[in-house]
């Protein structure tokens, strides 16, 4: 009987062994552990930030990684009615162009700023792909600060990539158009009208202002992307072009005519002596310079009227063209500066050029022709090797320490991973759907650093719920650490990311400004302390100067406003407190809400369009008493002679 | 002989169980210190931050009232009045005179703190039910809003 | 027998401490930490939108042979991509024009590359619709090999003997139904 129960215990402890090893098995040794790859626990912050651009919503997101929580949206390019960006009287000037004011763009692509071709985490650059700008991001505020519009320009697609010291971010045209004094030409004449620039804009290494240094005047195509040189080939840039055929309608036809296309080495240090020694063309152009002033917290534009054209059949010596299969979308060089990796998107090998190989072909004439007055560098004298069957629709390549390439597979939905100096393939991984950009951390840089490469997908379909016709972007979160490349996490994001880049979370996070200071604050119309709000009227404007702190603004009663004035409220957020911003908007408001940091001025525009007493309040939860900061203006009838006045809980004064 | 054998599977099952968390005895709270020098700060009634011990001269020194007067204006004025009202915090009229020079300093520098440990700076939340925020002024700045409050006090 | 009772409890013992474990290594197969949809694109459940070219020749009755070729050469994900592509598809009838042991050849696993050449030499990335095609064009296919277009008295030859039979507009693209399998030339 004893040997019956012990049996019995024994054969149940068996039982319940099996069974929570099968109830771990597949709880952990499955996807628990690919999600804690992921994971980042409450309250602790991610090891990168990753900076995403924001395609057709012209904003940039940022995400944390390797959790993929989004934490931040940088409006740039596009009006933002969450913060007033575009909408507020201080930032509406950053969206000026020779066009007017524009709400809108298409921002595709990102750069961090470098030095010595490594990461230093002081500025991002964005470029608009509609009407050509570049914009600078300052990281310690996440804000945009300059934009810069490109003349000559159409579709500013190559850009903002940087040279390795951030001398120049560049700026190359999708659109060859017209550059000729005549404009009004037939559309059929594009083989002898039409002219492409690459423009090299110069960054101040201080304050990182940017100019528009000088442009390189090219023959009517496309270009496409582009990659600064590195380490021994840092003083050259390289673009990728397509549509060399020269065509003006049906490109999808049209435009794949030709066996290669090319990527064209320019030597910017070349071009930079050409210029300084006046050997540009100078020409009249207005574009627009916007400038926001972290002082006066304030934008303003200023017009530019003349660039310097550079051209390369002129000048000589500074302008290359490698032959390239079949209309190359990237264009990127390896961490060592050595070679450059192009891939044809519609064909099925990835040819790598040797920037060796290249210096040699131009120091023996090794030409193959020219094409229109460039010289055209023969294939085989250039070409480091292709990888070959590396999957379908090669369009992106990202780098990581260990001499390996990432490139994403557009037709065939992949990442592949290949040694540059084998051009062997190593590995491939699905990505669902369509990938297009991908991203190693520091992917672009000398000095990558690895762990993970993201996947930014054209296609989502059924990986997250269904929302209607429309959803949500996808992305993929890959390890790399190991031989094999892992799939650790689906993460969504807004907008449509193009290019990406991330940074380790240390190079940001501790110059992260956390207030402005309101002894700094020169707004003209600031009042620094609720002793200097008042409210001043000049002709029909009324300015009112108003503060906010928790939990009342000043004032908050106003009378003898009237029809046909136009009301400027003026706030500022007396607050010294990181987080505490706050909001105001007025009823019937036409225009978004302004949102103040703690420090800052902020200005929304109001033209009453009714008699009455209207509300006004702030719209960003600040406090226990949020619902208490709040008050009135009141408007009286055109004509009216209702005293200017105005208090916050004190007596009336008359004015 | 098998009985014992059962005895030391159910031991090894209870040590084995899925183990690996039981951490919670390593959060007992550290025994209190006799008076660890914040304790003394707070029982002599100067609060609790960087501002240990505060030398007042006499007469007033009129550059502090003047920078002061021009921080109060812009950073403390919205919630705080010179008479001794409550407005959005209390008036100032008789605050040197009820609190130590260090615990007002304390107060203006680190706030958040002084509202977490501080009993006096608790009582005042309850009263005014709006937290004082941080408005970020330095030591020094401190400095000089406590001489205006004391020229705002009557003192010379 | 006795020591069949003292194993057991051991035993039982050993598989405790194993599966209790936390620290022992799991997913050391890559392919089981990957979370549950490895299925790629064609993998999709949608039956509203247009069908997608390979949807169109999966329920074509006269392209069983293309589609096995498709899955033998691992193209299905391929062919549900945006694209867009044109895809010259060669009926069964076109198949059974090719030496039978040429076509089972091209059908071993070992044989997928040369496959998936002969396959990709039938897409072309773009939508060149039958009417748009140019007597002496070239068109430059997914394997990098040329294409050539006759067009005499409005028909279509393409390598100078595949006639477009049929023409039917897929929602990633175009299918155009030939009746000779293309093969890439050899240089």
């Amino acid at each position: 009987m004893k040997k019956l129960v012990l049996f019995s215990i024994g054969l149940l402890f068996i039982f319940v062994a099996l069974w929570q090893c099968k109830t771990k098995s597949a709880a952990s040794a499955g996807s628990e552990d690919a999600a804690q790859k992921a994971y980042v626990a409450p309250g602790t912050y991610d090891e990168f930030y990753n900076f995403v651009s924001g395609g057709f919503n012209g904003q940039i997101s940022v995400y944390g990684l390797p959790s993929g929580r989004l934490i931040k949206i940088i409006p740039a390019f596009s009006v933002f009615p969450e913060n007033g960006y575009g909408f507020s009287e201080e930032t509406k000037a950053m969206l000026n162009t020779s066009h007017g004011w524009l709400p809108w763009d298409d921002q595709h692509h990102i750069s961090l700023s470098m030095t010595n071709g490594e990461q230093d985490g002081r500025w991002m650059f964005g470029n608009a792909n509609n009407t050509p700008r570049i914009a600078r991001v300052d990281l310690t505020t996440f804000r945009t600060m300059e934009i810069l519009e490109i003349p000559n320009s159409a579709g500013n697609h190559s850009s903002p990539f940087l040279t390795q010291n951030t001398e120049y971010v560049v700026a190359g045209t999708r659109f060859s158009i017209p550059l000729g004094e005549k404009q009004d030409v037939s559309i059929e004449s594009y083989k002898d009208n039409f002219n492409g620039t690459l423009s090299f804009v110069s960054v101040n290494p201080e304050s990182g202002r940017l100019k528009l240094a000088f442009q390189v005047l090219m023959p009517g195509m496309d270009f496409d992307l582009a990659r600064g040189g590195k380490g021994p080939s840092a003083d050259w840039f390289f673009f990728s072009c397509y549509n060399s055929e020269r065509a003006n309608s049906l490109l999808e036809v049209n435009a794949s005519q030709n066996d290669k296309d090319f990527i064209i080495a320019v030597n910017w240090k070349k071009a930079e002596e050409y210029a300084r020694a006046g050997k540009g063309v100078k020409r009249k152009a207005r574009y627009a310079h916007n400038i926001y002033d972290e002082k006066t917290h304030t934008a303003t534009t200023t017009w530019e009227d003349e660039t310097l054209v550079l051209d390369p059949a002129e000048l000589k010596d500074f302008v290359y063209l490698m032959p390239c299969p079949k209309s190359p979308h990237g264009c990127d060089v390896d961490p060592t500066g050595k070679f450059i990796a192009a891939s044809g998107k519609l064909a099925a090998v990835i040819p790598v050029f040797s920037f060796d190989k290249m210096l040699k072909a131009i120091a023996d004439r090794n030409y193959d022709g020219d094409y229109q007055g460039l010289p055209v560098l023969k294939y085989d004298a250039v070409l480091h090797g292709e990888v070959q069957k590396p999957g379908l629709g090669p369009l992106h390549t990202e780098f990581d320490a260990n001499g390996n390439a990432y490139t994403s597979m557009f037709v065939s939905s992949e990442i592949v991973k290949w040694n540059v100096q084998s051009l062997q393939v190593l590995d491939r991984v699905p990505t669902y759907y369509s990938i297009g950009h991908l991203c190693v951390p520091g992917g672009d840089t000398r000095k990558p650093w690895g762990k993970y490469v993201i996947a930014y997908n054209k296609i989502t379909k059924d990986r997250f719920l269904p929302t209607g016709p429309e959803l949500t972007q996808s992305a993929q979160l890959y390890d790399i650490s190991g031989d094999k490349m892992k799939l650790i996490l689906d993460f969504p994001t807004i907008g449509e990311p193009h290019y990406a880049n991330a940074i380790p979370a240390d190079q940001i996070k501790s110059k992260s400004v956390k207030i402005y200071k309101l002894e700094e604050n020169n707004h003209p119309y600031v009042a620094k302390g609720e002793g200097q709000a008042k409210v001043v009227r000049a002709g029909n404007k009324i300015h009112v100067y108003m503060t906010a702190i928790r939990s009342h603004l000043t004032p908050d009663n106003i009378e003898g406003v009237r029809m046909g004035d136009e009301v400027y409220f003026h706030v500022t957020n007396l607050e010294q407190d990181w987080d505490v911003p706050h909001g105001f908007t007025i009823k019937g408001s036409t225009n978004a809400e302004i949102l103040v940091m703690p420090g800052e001025t902020q200005t929304l525009v109001w033209k009453p369009d009714q008699v009455g007493v209207i509300p006004f309040y702030c719209s960003d939860f600040c406090s226990a008493l949020h619902q208490e900061m709040q008050g009135y203006i009141r408007i009286s009838p055109a004509g009216s002679n209702v005293p200017l006045r105005f208090w916050s809980g004190d007596a009336p004064q008359v004015q | 002989m098998k009985t014992l054998y059962g005895a030391f599977f159910l031991l090894l099952f209870s040590l084995a169980a899925c183990g690996g968390g039981d951490k919670s005895g390593g959060n007992t709270p550290p025994p209190p210190e006799a008076a660890s020098p914040e304790a003394q700060m707070l029982a002599e009634g100067k609060g609790v931050g960087e501002v240990k011990n505060v030398e007042l001269k006499t007469p007033l020194e009129a550059e502090r009232i003047d920078r002061g007067k021009a921080i109060y204006e812009m950073k403390c004025s919205s919630c705080h009045k010179l008479d001794d009202k409550k407005f959005v915090g209390p008036g100032w009229k008789g605050v040197t005179q009820n609190r130590k020079p260090e615990w007002i300093m304390n107060m203006i520098t680190n706030v958040d703190i002084m509202l977490d440990k501080d009993e006096e700076a608790q009582k005042l939340l309850q009263l005014c039910l709006t937290r004082m925020p941080n408005q970020n002024v330095s030591i020094g700045d401190a400095r000089d809003v406590l001489e205006f409050m004391r020229a705002n006090d009557g003192e010379k | 027998m006795k020591h069949l009772f003292q194993i057991i409890p051991i035993a039982g013992l050993l598989v405790l401490i194993c599966a209790c474990n936390q620290a022992a290594p799991s997913g050391a197969d890559s392919a089981a930490a990957t979370p549950a949809a490895t299925v790629g694109q064609s993998g999709v459940k949608d039956d509203v939108s247009q069908q997608n070219v390979l949807q169109i020749a999966m329920g074509s009755k006269d392209h069983t042979t293309l589609v096995a070729a498709v899955k033998a050469a691992g193209l299905v994900d391929v062919l549900v991509n945006a694209g867009p592509f044109t895809v010259f598809a060669p009926t069964d009838a076109a198949f059974a024009k090719l030496p039978k042991e040429t076509l089972d050849n091209l059908m071993k696993p070992e044989n997928k590359a040369a496959l998936s050449n002969i396959l990709e030499y039938h897409v072309y990335v773009g939508v060149i619709k039958k009417e748009q095609m140019r007597d002496g064009q070239k068109l430059n296919q997914v394997n990098l090999k040329n294409v050539v277009v006759a067009v005499k008295d409005g028909d279509v030859l393409l390598n100078g003997s595949a006639h477009i039979v049929a023409s039917v507009p897929a929602s990633n693209g175009i299918i155009h139904v030939v009746d000779e399998v293309l093969l890439p030339p050899e240089k």
